[in-house]
């Protein structure tokens, strides 16, 4: 089956590209993340934080969190022509920690909107996880987030 | 009123499927539906009894059994896929006799083909399911559709309900009636927002459906980006503010009657491009369509190699059409020189209509018209 962008799709995004200042492709797969990560009470030092998105392929990046459990993520950004379709947007995104050898999810949320920061309607990513909570399905901000985390009301 | 999901249960679904795609996510979906669905992770892309995950190139699904507050029931979910869209544009597109035996848009044909041996599977495997809910966004929508036309044809299911968000017309207007008369209109809960512009594509001589008695026409503004409308999330948030399915039930829009149509293709005014237009170019090409087929026997579809696309068999048509008997011919160069007049061109009295000549008309009729369509004008939500 054939993939190319159709004709009419082509000339709605040359329209809208005129019309706005910014790259229309260009979307937030994962706003900036600020956590900190505890076990049982205790600051999490120095352990490994990996970051997966998935909106045309699956990425990742990793970091370590400090003494204090802290870690920070910059936000990243992809473009797609896909972006010129009327399809659905959908990015899939999660943050896990290794303790003891084995990955475990503490985060994940999929994201519908291209802009940066609506995982939680405009406020930045900022957590504190208690690794021994339990994940719970939350809708408070639109998208369906599953976490174990905490954060500022 | 038989068993049927909530419009917010039903939306939210069509949207949840989406995160079946990423394995980041397809756990939550998992969870979500822990308590309605025998699904689990194990059974991802696998037949295993009682539900799974199906991940094919142009088609994502789940197929389940449902439990505790649905128990009895099971579940037909299909993703929105972005591969088929350039189909919907085009008219040169082929169509397929489906798995019923009508003829329906060839893209979503295939689509549904490839999913076939799996969904006739996890049929056989159900034991005292009273319903079965099929549910899409989008090409979702579509595929959605067919698989529900073919679960009741099968006599399996006693009921088979379809609910479709902002889903594209799928076949003729041959398949719409059987369709509807197989579901029954009432088990049929086609929504659509006014201004999405999925639902209008194909054109004629694709046909929604239900074809009769109701569906559910949401009135949305004219939004900066032309497909705002077709997010999911909108189609959630009108579901939950809605008061359950009969807060939504608006009938269909009344279409145009003979007189009006007739009227149309007669008149001299200038022919300009408008939603309004639009829907009378639908109605007068199924007026001269019905008129040809019951006074000639002239046949739309059948009896051409499979190879001819819709837009082919339409010149075909119409050109025989115009060269029988005058009461007939008539209403076919009125609607011919009505469509040229659509592109800048004007058709003199008793010019012959060639094959090539019709053919040229439609396809630049048909590309304008998508063109609108996408524009989602100004005209739309008037």
């Amino acid at each position: 089956m054939r993939r190319s962008i159709p004709f009419v799709f082509l000339l709605i995004f040359l329209e809208a590209s005129a019309m706005s200042f910014f790259n229309p492709t260009k979307t937030c797969v994962f706003s900036a993340v600020k956590a900190q990560l505890t076990m049982n009470g205790e600051p999490l030092k120095n352990a490994t934080v990996i970051r997966r998105w998935e909106w045309q392929e699956l990425r990742e990046e990793k970091t370590q969190t400090d003494e204090n459990g802290f870690f920070e993520l910059p936000a990243v950004f992809e473009s797609s022509l896909s972006r010129m379709l009327p399809v659905e947007l959908v990015i899939a995104q999660g943050l896990y920690v290794v303790v003891d050898g084995e990955e475990k999810k503490f985060w994940s949320n999929s994201k519908r909107e291209p802009e940066e920061n609506v995982e939680f309607n405009g406020r930045p990513i900022s957590l504190v996880c208690e690794l021994t909570n339990e994940m719970r399905i939350n809708r408070d901000f639109g998208s369906r987030m599953n976490t174990l985390c905490t954060w500022e009301k | 009123m038989g068993i049927e999901l909530s419009p917010a249960y039903a939306a939210n679904l069509a949207a949840n499927i989406y995160d079946v795609k990423s394995a980041i996510t397809r756990e939550d979906f998992v969870d979500e539906y822990k308590n309605d669905m025998e699904l689990s992770l194990a059974s991802f892309a696998s037949g295993v009894t009682g539900g799974f995950i199906l991940n094919k190139p142009h088609v994502m699904a789940v197929f389940s059994s449902g439990k505790g507050k649905y128990k009895g029931q099971a579940f037909v979910v299909f993703k929105g896929t972005a591969s088929l869209y350039d189909a919907l544009t085009d008219l040169n597109t082929g169509v397929r006799a489906c798995h019923t035996g009508t003829r329906v848009h060839q893209g979503f044909y295939y689509a549904f083909e490839s999913i076939y041996q799996e969904l006739n599977q996890f049929l056989r495997g159900l034991k005292g399911v009273a319903a079965v809910h099929c549910v899409g966004h989008s090409l979702g929508g579509a595929i959605a559709t067919l698989a529900a036309d073919w679960i009741k044809s099968t006599g399996a299911v006693a009921q088979v309900n379809l609910y479709t968000f902002g889903s594209p017309r799928v076949g003729m207007e041959m398949f719409a009636k059987k369709c509807t008369t197989r579901l029954v209109a009432d088990n049929i809960y086609r929504v659509y927002h006014k201004t999405d512009p999925v639902p209008m594509v194909p054109t004629w001589p694709f046909t929604h459906v239900p074809t009769s008695s109701v569906d559910y026409l949401l009135f949305s503004p004219v939004s900066a980006i032309p497909w705002e409308y077709h997010k999911m999330k909108h189609y959630i948030k009108s579901a939950e503010n809605a008061a359950g399915w009969a807060g939504m039930k608006t009938n269909r829009p009344k279409g145009y009657g003979q007189v009006a149509v007739e009227r149309w293709l007669q008149s001299d005014g200038i022919v300009s491009f408008t939603a309004n237009t639009l829907e009378l170019l639908d109605a007068a090409l199924l007026y001269v369509i019905e008129k040809v087929i019951n006074a000639t026997g002239i046949v739309l579809v059948a009896g051409f190699a499979t190879y001819f696309t819709l837009l082919d068999r339409m010149a075909v048509f119409m050109a025989k059409a115009a060269k029988t008997t005058v009461k007939v011919s008539i209403w076919v160069h009125h609607l011919i020189r009505k469509m040229a007049a659509l592109i800048g061109i004007v058709v003199k009295e008793g010019a012959d209509l060639t094959v090539e000549f019709i053919r040229m008309v439609f396809n630049r009729v048909y590309r304008k018209i998508a063109d609108m369509v996408w524009q989602a004008g100004q005209d739309i939500n008037k």
